[in-house]
C-alpha cells in the first residue's frame, strides 16, 4: 500500500469543509426519503404541508448556502484511517484539529452557538468545550484513504429520542419489541424528535457500546442500508412498517410516514443481560463525507462506509 | 388561513381554535430555558412592554452582526414542553397572548391559557430560512452578553410570519390529543401482532 502523508493544514481544511457542508446540504438519500414520505401523506394534511414546506426550505439551504436547520446541535466527527496514512505531527493532533475546525465553522456562522457548560450553562460561542466536538476514529487495514464524516446532530432527536434499558434474557425478543415500540411512541409524539425520524437500535454490548452503536445506526448508515445479518435486516424492515403504522406522522401531526428508516446493530451480550439502546435522528438528518485519497485528491461521497461493510471499493 | 396583526387582544385570541393556520405581522419576542430560569429563580425579566409585545416565540435563532446591525440568518421553533414547569407563571403574570414553539405543552400551561386567554402554536415545516426572510427588523436584544445569542431575548418585527398552526386554544383543546389517542390504539394493535400482552411487564430487577 502506498504511503500517504497528510499535512495538518490539509486535514483541518477537510474537517472544516465537511462540517460546513453537512450543516447546509442534506444527503441525497435523506432528501429522496423525505420526498417519498411526502407522497404517502394526504394532500392538505398537516403532515403533507410540513414535508412540503421543509423540502422547499432545504432547497433554499442548498442553493443559498443556508442552514438546513438552525439547531446544528452536537458536532460529531467519524474518521476512518487506513494503515498507510501518516499525519504531520502524529494522530494525537486530530482532536485539536477537530476543535479548531468546529470553532472556525461556528465563527463563520455555519454552526449555531449551541454547546454550553452543563452546570454553569456558560456558552463559549465556539461549540468547543469539554470532550466536544466528539471524534470517533477507526483504523482500518483494508483501506488506503482517510474518510471524514461530519454530523451535526440536532438537539430534539438526541434529547427526546434517547432510551436505554437493561433487559434480561427472559424478557427476550418480546421485551425488545415492547421497548422499541414504546420508545418510538414517546420520542415521536407531538413531534419532539422532529419526525419522520431515522431510528437506530442496538441490542447487546456494554451500556456505552450499546448506545454508541444505536446512535451510529441512525446517524451514519444511509437510508435503505440493510444489516448483513439476514434476520436483523428482516427486523429492520418489519420495524419500519410497524412504527409507521402507529400513525404519528410528520411532527406528530398524524399520518402514514413516521420513520424514514430503522437501522439495527447488535453486539455480544453478557449471558445474563439483554441491553437495548434506542436513538432517533431528526428528519433533517445531516451528514457529509469526504475521502482524502492516496493521490491527495478529495472525493466527496454520498454516504460513508463507517462499518466497513463495503470494503471492496 | 388567518393573517393577524400584533399585538393580540384577548377577544381575538379566544376566537382562534385548534387547527387554525396563522401568519403574524408585528412585534414578537424570543426566549427559551435561560429566559424562564432567570425570570423564575432570579426575578430577571427583559424590560419589555408586555402589553404591546405579547407574542413569545420559543426559539434559539442564529443571528449575524453586520456593520453594527443584527440580522437574522435562521430560526425555527424549539420544543415548548421543556418550558412547562415555568411558562404558566409567566403567562399569568404578563398576560402573554400567544406562544409559538415546537410541539405542544402540558396541563399547567393549558390551565393558564384557558384562564387568561392565550394560545400555543407550532410551526409547520422546518421552515427556518423562510421565517428568517420574514423578519423585517431586529428591533432589540436583551441579555446578549450574559447568556449569548442563542438564549438571549430578541425583539423581532415580523411580516407574513408563518405558517403556524394553533395546537392549544382557550377552550382547553389540544390538537395532538386525538392524534395521540388514535396512535395509542394503533400501538395496541402492533402489540397484538407481536404477541406483546397489553399488561406486559419487564422482569423486575
Amino acid at each position: 500500500m502506498e504511503k500517504l502523508f497528510i499535512n495538518q493544514k490539509e486535514l483541518l481544511d477537510l474537517l472544516y469543509k465537511t462540517m460546513a457542508k453537512a450543516s447546509t446540504v442534506i444527503p441525497s438519500d435523506v432528501k429522496e426519503a423525505l420526498e417519498n414520505c411526502l407522497k404517502s401523506e394526504e394532500e392538505g394534511s398537516l403532515s403533507n404541508m410540513h414535508l412540503k414546506t421543509s423540502l422547499i426550505n432545504l432547497k433554499m439551504s442548498e442553493e443559498n448556502d443556508l442552514f438546513a436547520c438552525p439547531d446544528t446541535g452536537y458536532p460529531l466527527y467519524f474518521i476512518r484511517i487506513g494503515d498507510n496514512i501518516e499525519l504531520e505531527g502524529g494522530f494525537s493532533n486530530i482532536e485539536k484539529l477537530s476543535q479548531e475546525a468546529v470553532a472556525m465553522v461556528t465563527a463563520d456562522n455555519k454552526l449555531r452557538k449551541t454547546m454550553v457548560h452543563p452546570l454553569t450553562r456558560y456558552n463559549p460561542g465556539t461549540n468547543v468545550l469539554q470532550f466536544l466536538p466528539k471524534v470517533e476514529i477507526k483504523f482500518d487495514s483494508k483501506i488506503d484513504f482517510l474518510e471524514i464524516t461530519a454530523i451535526p446532530k440536532g438537539g430534539g432527536s438526541e434529547i427526546f429520542g434517547t432510551f436505554y434499558r437493561m433487559l434480561i434474557p427472559i424478557d427476550g425478543i418480546t421485551g425488545i419489541k415492547k421497548f422499541v415500540f414504546d420508545s418510538a411512541f414517546h420520542a415521536m409524539q407531538t413531534g419532539k424528535t422532529c419526525p419522520p425520524n431515522i431510528i437506530g437500535v442496538c441490542i447487546g454490548g456494554t451500556a456505552d457500546l450499546c448506545m454508541k452503536l444505536a446512535k451510529e445506526a441512525c446517524i451514519i448508515r444511509p437510508i435503505g442500508d440493510r444489516h448483513p445479518d439476514k434476520e436483523i435486516a428482516r427486523m429492520e424492515d418489519e420495524l419500519v412498517q410497524d412504527i409507521n403504522s402507529i400513525g404519528l406522522g410528520s411532527m406528530g401531526f398524524g399520518g402514514n410516514c413516521s420513520v424514514l428508516d430503522v437501522h439495527i446493530e447488535y453486539a455480544a451480550s453478557h449471558t445474563a443481560g439483554l441491553p437495548v439502546g434506542f436513538n432517533a435522528q431528526c428528519s433533517i438528518s445531516r451528514r457529509a463525507t469526504a475521502r482524502l485519497l492516496s493521490n491527495k485528491k478529495v472525493e466527496w461521497r454520498d454516504s460513508p462506509d463507517w462499518f466497513g461493510r463495503k470494503n471492496s471499493e | 388561513m388567518n393573517r393577524i396583526a400584533l399585538p393580540l387582544d384577548e377577544e381575538r385570541v379566544r376566537k382562534l381554535n385548534v387547527g387554525d393556520i396563522v401568519y403574524f405581522d408585528g412585534k414578537i419576542f424570543t426566549g427559551r430555558e435561560s429566559f424562564y430560569i432567570r425570570a423564575e429563580e432570579q426575578g430577571i425579566f427583559p424590560p419589555l412592554d408586555y402589553d404591546s409585545i405579547n407574542l413569545m416565540m420559543h426559539v434559539g435563532p442564529v443571528m449575524e452582526k453586520k456593520d453594527g446591525d443584527w440580522s437574522p440568518i435562521s430560526l425555527t421553533p424549539t420544543t415548548s414542553i421543556r418550558m412547562e414547569k415555568y411558562a404558566h407563571h409567566f403567562i399569568k403574570k404578563f398576560r402573554t397572548r400567544a406562544i409559538i414553539g415546537k410541539g405542544t405543552m402540558g396541563d399547567k400551561t393549558m390551565d393558564a391559557m384557558v384562564e387568561t386567554g392565550c394560545i400555543h402554536l407550532c410551526g409547520i415545516g422546518i421552515n427556518a430560512n423562510v421565517l428568517a426572510a420574514h423578519i423585517k427588523e431586529v428591533a432589540n436584544v436583551f441579555f446578549l452578553d450574559e447568556i449569548g445569542p442563542t438564549e438571549a431575548t430578541w425583539v423581532l418585527d415580523v411580516k407574513d410570519f408563518g405558517p403556524f398552526v394553533v395546537d392549544m386554544d382557550t377552550n382547553g383543546n389540544n390538537l395532538f390529543a386525538s392524534i395521540n389517542t388514535n396512535s395509542q390504539e394503533k400501538l395496541k394493535e402492533i402489540y397484538q401482532k407481536h404477541n406483546i400482552p397489553v399488561d406486559y411487564e419487564f422482569t423486575p430487577i
